[in-house]
């Protein structure tokens, strides 16, 4: 991993056309801005991290679904 | 065009027609590609969609290069009418999104018997463009969507 000191109102530039500045310190929060092109995805870390475990969890999960289909049709007023 | 074409929100019949999209060939499925695999799974990318008509509303998409993966998906407007879903610019490029109304919307569920409970990801939908087969799914920073998202539980009837 490339480790780098910046301060704030420093950045640094990925690729020529990405750039992350550091905006502000505040205890252990650091909030920094992202110039990128629209084309690039900018995800928080733990968000994709959780999607990854609940496609896991999806993938694993025994279930019946002609009795779900049913609890679900009902959901919707119908008839099971 | 969209082989599965699924009721509108806004219809009046909205919640009395099938919540999963449907057609002639739903039985024998349709081959869908993740470009670039699912969230967290790379090499998940080519899935049998299919629709079982004693599922539904539930469908199923069943993993081409790995048997052992399966999983359901439902239409995810039933679950959260409100539901909107801003794709980056790199998802729509990446399934070749074109037309807004020809593309479907569909939430993965986690399914538990022990309690009966019905999960649905919000955070992650699966977005499919039935033109060309290809399918993303985009993880939405919304702190309004959770990733577990109760569809049905015993306690909620």
């Amino acid at each position: 991993m490339l480790i780098l000191t910046r301060k704030i109102d420093e950045s640094i530039v990925i690729s020529d056309n990405i750039t992350v500045t550091v905006l502000e310190i505040s205890g252990e929060r650091v909030k920094i801005g992202i110039d990128a092109p629209r084309n690039v995805v900018i995800l928080r870390q733990e968000l994709q991290e959780q999607v990854h475990q609940e496609n896991i969890e999806a993938a694993t999960a025994a279930a019946d679904l002609a009795e779900v289909s049913c609890r679900l049709k009902k959901i919707s007023g119908k008839d099971c | 065009m969209n082989p599965f074409p699924r009721p509108s929100a806004k219809s009046d019949e909205y919640g009395k027609q099938p919540m999963v999209p449907i057609s002639q060939n739903s039985f024998t499925g349709t081959e869908i590609t993740f470009i670039n695999g699912l969230g967290g799974c790379p090499d998940w990318k080519r899935f049998l969609y299919r629709v079982d008509p004693n599922q539904i509303p539930i469908a199923v998409r069943q993993n081409l290069d790995d048997p052992a993966i399966s999983l359901s998906v439902i239409d995810l407007f039933p679950v959260k009418s409100d539901y909107a879903i801003d794709m980056s610019q790199a998802d729509r490029l990446l399934v070749e999104l074109e037309d807004a109304d020809d593309d479907a919307m569909l939430a993965t569920p986690v399914i538990k018997h022990e309690p009966t409970l019905v999960i649905a990801n919000l955070v992650g939908p699966i977005m499919i463009e039935w033109r060309t087969s290809k399918a993303c799914q985009p993880v939405l920073d919304n702190p309004e969507y959770s990733v577990r998202q109760p569809v049905y539980s015993e306690t909620a009837e």
